[in-house]
């Protein structure tokens, strides 16, 4: 009796016990924390993406795009300010929050990725780089600043959804007839030129090359003579004697074959109009020309269009072939200035209240890079697609052409133009004049150099 | 086992009261646990408060920061800024500082500072701080100097020179806080880009924009304030309501226990009272017992029934023992006076035979030979019928119903003849004194004196060693009344050994020794007066018996 009432008394005692114990731990616990007030993601739009995902969305109603713009902003940039002042890098040098994800020229990667102002991708599950073409992968990597990043390691920080680039356009029905192959180098170019544009008197030019932009198309030349402009970090370097004579040689190459292979300097001003370069080429006056891979389209367009080829217009594709810039003979590789524009997630974007901001920028990326977003993006614009298995997976021929003889030749580097624009703009109004001028190549460069070297703002 | 069990902190109701108390300081303290935990709950909400009032208040800062720097990429004309006299451009760049924080009371000052620098390290500064309000000095403009940083603020414009941005992180561990100090002012570094047309931003310098956050401070203040405030009015809510809980508590849990315990602290003392009251308070306690109202506890009414069970039988034990306790008395001096009476009726016996012979002696006689006198057989047989008579009569004197009316009694021959009864046996009559002196009378039961006074000679002859002396003396006392005093000289007595012998036996011990004493004391105290016990030096023991004289 006495022991029961002993127990009784112990286990109310416990009981008790629990209860404050209880009453402790639920009032320790606290609520919820409250949900977040908006989940909107911004995004930097373009006519080209709104149209593929408008179609992705409506036309083949995928279930993955249905909910697009419920969860996603789009922010169209003024194109007077884009173009001309990238406001980008006043938003993210202040640290704005918007936008969430921008599509960035491959150059602008270089240089937002190095001041530390995009995510990478890889550690946070965005992409991984095994599904990306590997060059591609490359060019749109970079070595973050130090606390961001691996130190010294290139880490992919924006996904292309497509691959764009210069190449060398040549006709492949006239190289075939004459036993030719594409050349690999630039004697093998000359060499095919001076044979087949002596036979072939609709042939005006061996080569065209644009006037307007002329750097785009003279940096893988350049790349391709063993020279560099700027080094990785972002240092000029063209000051330095080897890459300045590389530059002076290629200037002077190109020079000489002007009036033989390339047009002289006066008819050389005819093709700074637009679409000059297409339009000769089309109208088969042109053997070889350097120009973006998306030319395809156009020029397929204007083969469509074509309904007499009486003149010695192309009028049919397959007399179009493509193959990597030659390069210098004895450098391992050939060079196309890639011009893919690849979407990257703001760093300052993604804070430790605003997390969600990662899941809805990887779904936004895998979206606008998606296997079918790419796929019709090649069948729409004969865009290269950027993604392996997407690649695996193109049936239009024009595209497997130009991934398959410039983009996978085995020497290919794609490689993007230096990010500094004071550099490309001095470079491109002093070197231009040895091509529409005929001024020296070492006047020219002494020239730029001297501008280069200027007091200015620093960058 | 408490050493005084009967202490009244070791009762029930005082159990009861500490256990309460203790109880209630339990519960005390866990309801006081929860004052900490009200306190940190309280801290966090308002340490919550003032973490996104102040990241509110840093993003805030952000925003003007970089509204100001989104204004000055505006400013084509900052690219001509050169080190020097002041010129258009300066005077245009100093301007705009001007307005931005004059016009703008949240801003409190702002550095334009270039971030090419000249071979010294110095650059090139536009600086405008607004001045307190209080200062009777007038504001001095913006100014322009060359800047030569070291310390902290260098390294951090060489940080946000290379990778053109804003690192908080690096911001709150290397800030250098110009001339105001923090609290005052929130410092804001920021990249200065100037856009040029077809160039994009080109990066110029660093912006250094102090925010006011004054504002914040009071409001931190404030909730401060108000934060020790609300601690200081829940703990004394928290304090006030123990107090006046445990008030309330202590005095209910009192009257509880001592309504509860009050028919058990009754029944304990009337209980107690049986270990100190004397036998003519019995009724009185038996009285007392029935009176304890057990006031519907079960327990109390079982005890209490049980008590009165036992205090009903005791009475009757008692008369059967103090019925039983002379004959056993009288067994025990029969017992001792056996041999002596057999000794008599031996020598009767023997006269017989004698007798017998001698009358066949006579009757075969013819001669004039010498026999015996028969008068010396006729003496000794005398003797031998008085002694057997006397004996025989004092037994029966002390064997027949005792005379309990009350009348004025000669002790005299009573004490002659308990003497004579209870030392009849005895084996050394030379150790034996008696000394009875002329006796007042006394007034009481004749037969329960008797029986007194033959008790106590039946336990010292009980006692009484072969080489012990006996000495029984009686006289009168001075203020009236009569003593008689049994003195033995063996064995030895302790004063525990006296008590023992005069109190009823009590405890769980077994009780071998006599009762006589504590009889007759019983009726010593009966009669109005007392038996006394004392043990006397070196050895022995002396048992006076006081009688008061008989009332007038």
């Amino acid at each position: 009796m006495y022991f029961s009432t002993i127990k009784i008394w112990h286990k109310s005692c416990l009981a008790l016990v629990g209860l404050v114990l209880l009453l402790v731990g639920l009032a320790g616990c606290g609520g919820s924390p409250a949900p977040p007030s908006s989940q909107l993601l911004s995004y930097t739009d373009d006519d080209e993406t709104r149209k593929l995902i408008t179609i992705l969305e409506k036309d083949k109603r995928l279930p993955d795009y249905q909910e697009f713009h419920q969860n996603f902003k789009g922010l169209i940039v003024p194109q007077s300010l884009l173009l001309r002042f990238e406001p980008f890098v006043l938003a993210l040098s202040t640290k704005s929050k918007i936008p969430s994800v921008l599509l960035l020229d491959a150059p602008w990667v270089q240089r937002y990725g190095m001041a530390g102002w995009l995510y990478e991708l890889e550690t946070a599950r965005f992409v991984s780089r095994k599904e990306l073409v590997p060059s591609v992968a490359e060019a749109f990597s970079v070595v973050l600043p130090q606390g961001l990043g691996e130190p010294g390691k290139k880490q992919l920080v924006a996904v292309p959804p497509y691959i764009k680039g210069n190449i060398l356009f040549y006709r492949r029905d006239l190289l075939e007839k004459y036993g030719q192959k594409a050349p690999r180098t630039w004697e093998e170019l000359r060499a095919v030129c001076a044979l087949i544009k002596a036979r072939e008197p609709r042939i005006k030019y061996g080569l065209l090359i644009h006037v307007s932009n002329f750097l785009n198309d003279f940096y893988p030349i350049l790349w391709g003579y063993g020279g560099r402009v700027m080094d990785g970090e972002g240092r000029l370097v063209l000051e330095e004697p080897q890459n300045r004579e590389l530059a002076r040689q290629a200037l002077a190459d190109l020079q000489n074959m002007q009036g033989a292979i390339m047009p002289g300097p006066d008819i050389m001003k005819v093709f700074a109009r637009e679409r000059s370069l297409r339009q000769s080429f089309y109208q088969g006056e042109a053997l070889f020309m350097i120009n973006w891979n998306t030319r395809t389209h156009d020029l397929r367009k204007l083969i469509s269009q074509c309904l007499d080829n009486s003149g010695g217009c192309l009028h049919n594709f397959s007399q179009v072939g493509v193959a990597p810039i030659p390069s210098r003979r004895g450098h391992g590789h050939r060079y196309s200035n890639i011009g893919s524009f690849g979407w990257g997630v703001n760093r300052f974007t993604v804070t430790h209240d605003r997390l969600w901001v990662i899941d809805l920028g990887r779904k936004f990326i895998n979206l606008v890079t998606d296997e079918s977003f790419q796929l019709l993006n090649a069948e729409m614009y004969d865009h290269v697609p950027a993604l392996v298995r997407a690649l695996g997976k193109v049936q239009k021929p024009e595209v497997l052409m130009v991934y398959n003889d410039a983009f996978a030749a085995q020497d290919m580097v794609l490689r993007p133009r230096p990010y500094n624009r004071r550099v490309n703009n001095v470079l491109e109004k002093h070197l231009v004049e040895v091509l529409v001028s005929q001024r020296r190549p070492e006047e020219a460069l002494a020239a730029a150099l001297k501008e280069l070297q200027e007091p200015a703002p620093l960058e | 086992m408490p050493a005084d069990p009967t202490s009244p902190r070791y009762s029930l109701r005082s159990r009861l009261l500490l256990l309460s108390g203790a109880t209630f300081l339990v519960c005390a303290g866990i309801i006081l646990m929860f004052f900490p935990l009200l306190n940190l709950t309280l801290e966090g909400a308002l340490e919550g408060s003032t973490l996104m009032m102040e990241k509110a208040a840093g993003d805030e800062a952000d925003t003007i920061a970089r509204l100001m720097v989104l204004e000055f990429s505006q400013m084509q004309e900052i690219r001509q800024a050169r080190p020097g006299e002041i010129n258009d451009v300066d005077q245009a760049i100093m301007n705009l500082i001007w307005q931005k924080v004059t016009f703008n009371e949240v801003i409190k000052g702002i550095e334009l500072i270039k971030g090419e620098s000249n071979a010294e390290g110095q650059r090139l500064t536009y600086s405008f701080y607004r001045q307190a309000t209080t200062s009777p000095e007038p504001v001095k403009g913006p100014q322009k100097a060359m800047k030569s940083f070291v310390g902290s603020e260098g390294k951090l414009l060489d940080q946000i020179n290379t990778p053109q941005t804003l690192e908080r992180d690096r911001l709150e561990s290397s800030v250098y806080l110009g001339p105001k100090t923090e609290g005052q002012m929130l410092l804001r570094y920021l990249p200065v880009h100037i856009l040029v047309p077809d160039e994009g931003a080109i990066f110029w310098g660093v912006a250094k924009i102090g925010v006011d956050i004054s504002g914040l401070a009071d409001i931190k203040n404030m909730l401060e304030r108000e934060r020790n405030q609300l601690r200081r009015t829940v703990w004394l809510a928290v304090i006030l309501s123990l107090v006046m809980a445990g008030i309330l508590a202590v005095s209910l849990l009192y009257l509880w226990a001592r309504s509860l315990t009050e028919p058990l602290r009754l029944l304990s003392d009337a209980a107690r009272d049986f270990l100190t009251g004397k036998p003519q308070d019995y009724d009185l306690w038996l009285h007392n017992l029935k009176r304890v109202d057990p006031r519907s506890q079960a327990e109390i009414f079982e005890l209490k029934e049980s008590l009165l069970r036992l205090g009903r039988a005791i009475p009757r034990l008692g008369e059967r023992l103090f019925a039983s306790e002379p004959q056993a008395c009288l067994t025990r001096v029969a017992a001792r006076a056996l041999p002596a009476i057999l000794a008599d009726t031996a020598l009767l016996q023997k006269f017989r035979q004698q007798f017998r012979e001698r009358s066949q002696q006579l009757a075969q006689a013819d001669s004039g030979r010498a026999h015996p006198s028969p008068d010396d057989h006729i003496e000794d047989l005398d003797g031998a019928l008085t002694r057997l008579e006397m004996n025989l009569s004092d037994w029966r004197q002390f064997a027949r119903e005792p005379e309990k009316d009350w009348q004025s009694v000669d002790l005299t021959p009573i004490l002659e003849q308990a003497w004579r009864v209870a030392t009849l046996g005895l084996p050394s009559p030379s150790r034996l004194a008696i000394d009875l002196k002329a006796l007042p009378r006394v007034w009481g039961s004749p037969g329960y004196l008797a029986q007194t006074v033959l008790l106590l000679l039946d336990y010292a002859a009980g006692v009484l060693p072969l080489d012990g002396r006996l000495t029984f003396q009686a006289g009168p006392l001075a203020a009236g009344g009569l003593q008689v005093s049994l003195a033995l000289s063996k064995p030895a007595f302790s004063g525990e050994d006296c008590r023992a012998l005069l109190s009823p036996p009590r405890g769980e011990q077994d009780f071998t020794g006599s009762l006589g004493p504590a009889l007759a004391a019983a009726i010593a105290q009966w009669h109005g007066g007392d038996l006394k016990a004392q043990p006397l030096e070196p050895e022995g023991l002396i048992l006076t018996l006081t009688l008061p004289p008989p009332p007038p």
